[in-house]
């Protein structure tokens, strides 16, 4: 469903991403990982065809999605990691700003707005200005927008910060079903245990260029493997080891000390 | 003391890295802001000389009156201080006092209040005095070289600028700590905005009621002389008096003396101060947090919103810009300036019938166009621009640049119809107003505001900024100084595009001293005109679709975000 070959991207003489080659089936839960300044939003920013990448192609469901991105547009959503909306609108105007974009049938548009509102609790203050919205309540807006037009890729730039738990745990239960109904999700995060209990397969970035790629288990198997610790090493474990995090365990070992 | 130092080295360090690090590319607007600034006090300047060498060869016989219109008129011009920082200075001030990004960390270190709240004065106080150099300084300017003042008045003058800023930014700082402790930031805003617009309505409406009695007197150099005299603003002792005889210390033929000039500015900018800083000591802060409470505003619009049912995603970003505009309080008061602009000039001209019908009917076809030309540059210069830090939305959306291109170019350009549409109106209600058949306005205003949107959009298409967003956003120095030079930019361009088509359409009016042209028969001239316009318009329309609907490509698809 997501294919992406020799992605790169420079600015200047940083290279943000570097030759990453990567491959999403359809209807997976895909968990992009790595540290701050990565090239993971850089990453999800050329997929969602909205940053030209330097070199490579990125595939949706066959579409280049430069090549034509109103095509490819059509077929995916994202969310960034700041959900910056409309301060002059309130979320129904918004909701219906996006379902004349997508030219959906009104009506229905009007049903899942409806539908998804009250899902996340927001259909009390559906005709508030978004001007004076929680981080956590646009992000909630903007994921009722990804959904809305029913996309068959969902690109989620760190989903779950500044939300409350249990909205938290209601987006996690959601990309569970929407994956078993063959969206496909890739999904940034820093939230390890979320990659750890959600993800199908995670792919660890640093520096622009892909550490790993595998399951949960495969990469456990992995550094099980190198390692001479008996213990079943944790993602934690495995990211730290990768991204040369490991200094820290140091570090804090240390000031215990 | 050396804390606030502190705080100004670093602000000095941000302001030299943004002109050192920010290329030519962003110091260009900046720079074409500065120069249309200069030009604005040049030709300030000069009016005020020209203004005192009139007045002086006027009543050279009388000095009495030449004095008295003189003091008048510095009073005049120091109370004009105050307007203007009324109009824009109670803005700067809540900006820097309770809209910095920097006073989130500021606060939060171990710095003093008292040191924090005086580098935000003291920020406030230079905006201020840039606000108003090139009005009432120019002017102070021109008045000294007209009376051949001695340097020392120059010296005074600039003095004197200072300290009357340092008072009304004081005062504007007490009762904004006052305010701003009783009621929270969206009220205020709202207060700021509502009260700055009130003003410059009440002078607005002044003014033209000013003009309609003057054109009905008879204007005579003396009459209008002995009126001015007359006026007697410095009749109370208030600090503008102050200001003036300040001013007039060092002119020869005043006998105004120290202690009833500076003496007591001095000591009431020091009462002021010290009072501010006083008060801020002790309310700054809780007057900071409280203005970051948010008090949302409810719209139960939730039924009207359902009936609305518009076409595809071109009728989806129309509709979403102009809800926006829509509550923008900048456009429905533009429209009401405009409406009272224009209506009272059209009653002025109706009920003077002195004067060719002709010109009274170029004269507003031009006011017609020249003043939609600036509505243009307040709106339609932000039209893409406006999608602010939601550009997101739109980059994500699968829309073709040409349909992106066309939703923009009608959210620019339906501000633009609807006010001039209104005024219009107006001005074929009053009775007796010489303006050209509808048939021949309605077309050419029309035409002329798609070229106008057409050029506002492209001009944000190739400067899009998306960080000042909506046309009154944007709260730090650097996203005032880019809205200043983006708004300016437009006007600019729109007025010479409007003084072009309006030299088109009035092409047959000068086309008899022209060589080539003067042989031709009226009509054909007029046609000429007509064509000329007509190409004009559809050639720039075309010519910014295309080069337009190519830049939001690359801007859609992130090609120059490198």
């Amino acid at each position: 469903m997501l294919q992406t070959v020799n992605l790169t991207k420079n600015y200047g003489k940083l290279t943000a991403v570097n030759q990453l080659n990567l491959e999403v089936k359809a209807g997976e839960l895909f968990g992009f990982l790595g540290p701050n300044g990565a090239g993971k939003t850089t990453t999800i920013k050329m997929m969602a065809g909205i940053l030209t990448p330097t070199q490579g192609q990125v595939f949706l469901d066959g579409i280049d999605v430069h090549r034509n991105p109103v095509q490819a547009k059509s077929l995916l959503a994202y969310v960034p990691d700041q959900p910056n909306l409309y301060e002059k609108l309130s979320p129904r105007e918004f909701l219906s700003f996006i379902a004349d974009i997508y030219r959906m049938d009104r009506t229905k548009a009007e049903r899942q707005s409806s539908h998804w509102l009250e899902i996340f609790n927001l259909s009390d203050r559906a005709d508030e200005l978004m001007g004076g919205f929680s981080h956590g309540m646009k992000q909630k807006v903007s994921l009722i927008a990804a959904l809305l037009h029913e996309p068959k890729v969902i690109f989620l730039d760190e989903p779950t910060v500044g939300l409350d738990p249990g909205s938290a745990r209601m987006i996690k239960d959601l990309l569970r079903t929407l994956c078993q109904k063959g969206v496909t999700i890739f999904m940034s995060t820093h939230i390890l245990e979320i990659a750890e209990r959600m993800c199908d397969r995670v792919g660890i970035i640093q520096n622009g260029q892909l550490l790993a790629l595998g399951s949960i288990e495969e990469l456990r198997a992995r550094i099980h493997h190198e390692s001479t610790d008996s213990s079943s090493p944790t993602l934690e474990d495995l990211f730290l080891e990768l991204t040369g995090g490991a200094e820290y365990t140091e570090i804090s070992q240390m000031l215990e000390e | 003391m050396r804390e606030a130092a502190l705080i100004l080295k670093y602000d000095l360090l941000a302001m030299r890295n943004s002109l050192i690090k920010g290329g030519l590319k962003k110091a260009l607007p900046g720079s074409i802001g500065i120069l249309v600034t200069l030009m604005l006090a040049f030709f300030i300047g000069s009016g005020g000389y020209n203004m005192t060498r009139l007045t002086r060869t006027i009543s050279a016989g009388n000095p009495d009156l030449m004095y008295a219109t003189e003091f008048n008129l510095m009073a005049g011009t120091s109370l004009a201080i105050f307007v203007l920082l009324l109009l824009a200075g109670f803005r700067v001030i809540y900006q820097n006092f309770y809209e910095s990004e920097d006073l989130f960390f500021l606060l939060a270190t171990p710095l003093s209040t008292k040191s924090i709240f005086g580098v935000k004065f003291l920020h406030s106080f230079n905006q201020n005095l840039l606000l108003l150099l090139p009005f009432t300084g120019a002017f102070w300017v021109g008045y000294g070289l007209g009376v051949e003042a001695p340097p020392v008045y120059y010296f005074i003058a600039f003095f004197t600028l200072l300290l009357a800023n340092a008072i009304f930014t004081a005062l504007a700082s007490l009762l904004l700590l006052l305010i701003s402790s009783l009621i929270s930031s969206q009220k205020m805003k709202q207060f700021l905005t509502v009260g700055s617009m009130l003003l410059i309505l009440i002078m607005v409406l002044g003014s033209q009621y000013y003009s309609s009695l003057t054109m009905r007197m008879r204007v005579e150099p003396d009459s209008l002389l002995e009126v001015v005299a007359g006026w007697n603003i410095g009749a109370s002792l208030f600090p503008h008096i102050w200001i003036s005889k300040s001013l007039l210390l060092t002119i020869h033929g005043f006998a105004f003396s120290f202690v009833e000039s500076l003496l007591p500015l001095i000591l009431l900018t020091l009462i002021m101060i010290l009072a501010t800083l006083s008060l801020a000591r002790r309310s700054f802060i809780s007057g900071w947090s409280f203005s970051h409470d948010y008090a949302p505003a409810r719209h139960s619009n939730r039924k009207r919103n359902r009936g609305i049912k518009l076409f595809g995603g071109l009728g989806g970003i129309v509709k979403k810009d102009l809800l926006t505009f829509k509550r923008l309080p900048l456009v429905w008061y533009n429209l009401l300036v405009i409406l009272i602009i224009m209506g009272f000039m059209g009653f002025n001209l109706a009920s003077n019938t002195g004067g060719s019908a002709n010109f009274t009917r170029g004269l507003l076809l031009f006011m017609l166009l020249f003043i939609t030309a600036q509505m243009g540059s307040n709106l339609s210069a932000y039209v893409l621009s406006m999608e602010g830090s939601s550009w997101w939305v739109i980059q994500q959306s699968p829309l073709q640049p040409a349909a992106l291109y066309r939703a923009k170019l009608l959210s620019a350009s339906i501000p633009s119809l609807l006010n001039s549409g209104a005024v219009l109106l107006v001005l074929y209600l009053i009775p007796g107003v010489p303006m050209h058949p509808w048939y021949f306005t309605i077309p050419v205003l029309m035409l002329s505001i798609s070229l106008f949107s057409s050029l506002c959009l492209l001009l944000d298409i190739y400067g899009p900024n998306f960080e000042i967003g909506l046309p009154q956003g944007g709260s730090s120095r650097s996203h005032r100084s880019a809205r200043s030079s983006k708004t300016l930019g437009a006007m600019f361009l729109l007025t010479i595009t409007a003084g072009l088509i309006f030299a088109l359409i009035s092409f047959s009016s000068y086309a008899k001293f022209l060589p080539v042209f003067s042989t031709l028969s009226p009509s054909f001239q007029y046609s000429i005109g007509i064509a000329l316009f007509l190409l004009v318009v559809t050639g720039g329309d075309y010519i910014c679709y295309r080069t337009g609907k190519k830049q939001l490509a690359n801007l859609l698809t992130g090609k120059n975000d490198d």
